[in-house]
């Protein structure tokens, strides 16, 4: 494996709700190498963007804490940063897109102002600078006629363009790492190809770490070098995508992987979920034992006792289950 | 009757009254005539004031205008600060200082807290100037150019009556704007906290902008455009409030006008007065909608 940019050892986030404590994030371990593509899956409500916003402490909070646990990132714990410190990373060295690339522009500022703001707030640039810099980035992310763009209000451009605004804005200052949440699911098919694509080339030619996290793992397939499971706030599998895909350990991948008809199609949220017959077990009292016992169809006496931990198989092949225990 | 007094209310002079004032004709011919004298603009006569009515609320609308503009300055100068720093510290002690302060304006009648003020600054304290008017008794007034006493002292180059006039404003200011307070507070602050929900705002924190600076620039604008609407419509709930302060105060405004109306039985005057108010209302709404286009982008007028 390459050098590591970001490692997380046992990331424990917690909500506080009214029926008690949400382990949304329970332990989570994971590592993504320098230049490569970690892609995080798992169904809805697994905790996957609970750690990407713990990564970039942005919990809300109340209700939310994170209440243990080491964020590695470029050689230290931001875990023991001070916000001042953690703010001057975001955006900066470590960044992030979001899902909705409808809402996540504020409706009154100019694109341009939006930018210039951001490539100031990091780079010891003027306005007119930034807003060159701004141009740049907006024509490196494929975006027609960027100059008017520059002058224009978000409601005046499309999704998909937003989403290349958004992915500009959080490239614009060279970030070591981008954690993207779904980029592209709130996005048509065809764009949805086009944003990865993207990403993609932007990542090999400024050399960035990628966090992918998604519903679809024909598109871990595509983008990412490695992937990680993720069940009820736990890693319960994380291997290189090519061993992932030819030899799936973990009796969740595996049903993961069988209810995908072909690989390269994109697959609903639902359609993924309703496949795994089971319900997903409740983040307030986690049962003793795997959290996995009640779904699996390998279940034995061992897996009710006592928790599987995350077990190295070699060259990387992590998985969290007494049948490779 | 009322008009001429017991003593001339001879059968003779009060039918040349009825003629004079135009209440021979039967209803419907007085309103035809009313309403066709008012496309005109001619509210009617007012006999206890002695004048045409749009002539006497013209002189007095200055008064009025200066007061209640005076008030609302002050009101939205301390209710924005107020309800940022309640939407930032929603639930903690200055969220609930503030709370307190503000309701406490709200649940107390204008007229009962103008006195309390004038008992403690003027009566007690002696900081504040008697309550009668818009200068000290021994300023002269400026010539009348605006009929804004602050604007036309300075036209006249007139400091000391200046600072009469703003010394004047202050309490009838201060009571009518604080009554109001508290209505803008809580909008400002329940917008606030919804807009810090927005997507938009976790985007910025995610860019590397901080807390203070996200609430300022990017969620109060945000957060704004329903309090101006509310703000909108307090400027005439201030007009409205501006009728009892006038009276406390002893204000020559358009309110004063209406109490007076409807002390002598004036029925033109206190109509005109309500038609008056119904086109400032309708103005500051235009006015309204105007500024949404400035703060909210993707609003269009056409
Ligand atoms: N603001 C919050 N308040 C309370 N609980 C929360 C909050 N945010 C997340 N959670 C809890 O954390 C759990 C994990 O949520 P998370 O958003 O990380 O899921 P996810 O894996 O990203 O799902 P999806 O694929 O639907 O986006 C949720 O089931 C929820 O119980
Ligand atoms: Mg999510």
């Amino acid at each position: 494996m390459k050098e590591v940019l970001l490692e997380i050892r046992n990331l424990q986030t917690h909500f506080k709700t009214d029926e008690g404590e949400a382990r949304a994030v329970n332990g989570v371990d994971l590592k993504v190498p320098k230049g490569e593509t970690l892609g995080l899956v798992g169904e809805s409500g697994c905790g996957k963007s609970v750690t990407a916003l713990s990564i970039m402490r942005l919990v809300p909070e109340p209700p939310g804490r994170i209440i243990g646990g080491e964020i590695i990132f470029d050689g230290q714990d931001i875990l023991k940063l001070r916000e001042a410190e953690m703010r001057r990373m975001r955006g900066n060295t470590l960044s992030m897109i979001f899902q909705e690339p409808m809402t996540a522009m504020n409706p009154v500022y100019r694109i341009g102002s939006q930018m210039a703001e951001v490539i100031q707030l990091h780079q010891k640039v003027s306005k007119k600078e930034a807003m060159d810099r701004a141009l740049d980035m907006l024509h490196k992310v494929g975006i027609p006629d960027p100059k008017q763009r520059l002058r224009e209000y978000p409601h005046q451009i499309s999704g998909g363009m937003r989403q290349r605004v958004l992915i500009a804005m959080a490239l614009s200052s060279h970030p070591k790492m981008v954690i993207a949440d779904e980029p592209t699911t709130a996005l048509d098919v065809t764009i949805q190809a086009q944003i990865l694509d993207l990403m993609n080339q932007l990542k090999e030619e400024m050399g960035t770490s990628n966090l992918l996290i998604t519903h679809d793992l024909g598109v871990i397939f595509e983008m990412a070098q490695w992937v990680a499971v993720m069940y009820a706030g736990k890693i319960v599998e994380y291997a290189a995508v090519s061993d992932l895909f030819s030899q799936p350990l973990h009796p969740y991948t595996t049903g993961l992987m069988n209810s995908i008809p072909q690989i390269d199609q994109p697959v609903p949220k639902d359609k993924m979920l309703r496949s795994i017959p089971g319900m997903v077990p409740s983040l307030f009292d986690l049962l003793e034992g795997c959290t996995f016992q009640d779904r699996c169809n390998h279940v034995f006496d061992r897996c009710r006792r006592e928790e599987p931990g995350l077990a190295d198989l070699g060259s990387g092949h992590m998985v969290r289950c007494w049948l490779h225990g | 009757m009322m008009i001429l007094g017991p003593a001339h209310a001879s059968p003779e002079n009060i039918a040349t009254m009825r003629e004079l004032m135009g209440l021979d004709h039967s209803i419907p011919v007085q309103f035809i005539h009313y309403m066709g004298q008012l496309l005109k603009g001619d509210l009617g006569y007012s006999y206890h004031a002695g004048s045409p009515v749009s002539q006497e609320l013209l002189r007095r609308f200055p008064a009025t205008f200066e007061l209640t503009t005076f008030a609302f300055v002050l009101m939205v100068l301390c209710s924005l600060p107020l309800g940022v720093v309640s939407g930032y510290y929603r639930n903690k002690t200055p969220d609930n200082v503030i709370s307190v302060f503000t309701v406490m304006g709200l649940s107390m009648p204008t007229f009962w807290f103008g006195l309390l003020l004038i008992y403690i600054f003027f009566y007690k304290l002696g900081l504040a100037p008697p309550p009668m008017g818009r200068l000290s008794p021994d300023v002269a007034f400026p010539p009348r150019v605006t009929g804004l006493l602050l604007v036309d002292t300075l036209l006249n180059g007139d400091l000391k009556a200046f600072l009469s006039a703003f010394h004047q404003l202050i309490l009838p200011g201060v009571t009518l704007a604080f009554f109001n307070l508290a209505i803008i507070v809580r909008t400002l602050k329940a917008d606030l906290i919804e807009t810090l929900e927005e997507d938009y705002i976790r985007t910025a924190r995610a860019m590397g902008i901080g807390v203070k600076k996200v609430l300022l620039r990017h969620a109060f604008r945000n957060a704004l455009l329903p309090t101006v609407t509310m703000i909108g419509a307090i400027y005439g709930s201030l007009l409205g409030g501006a009728v009892l302060t006038e009276v406390v105060f002893s204000w020559p405004g358009v309110g004063m006008y209406a109490v007076q109306s409807i002390r002598y039985l004036d029925y033109a005057g206190l109509q005109g007065f309500i038609i008056f108010y119904v086109i400032i209302f309708a103005l500051i709404t235009l006015l309204v909608d105007i500024s949404y286009r400035w703060i909210d982008p993707r609003v269009q007028l056409d």
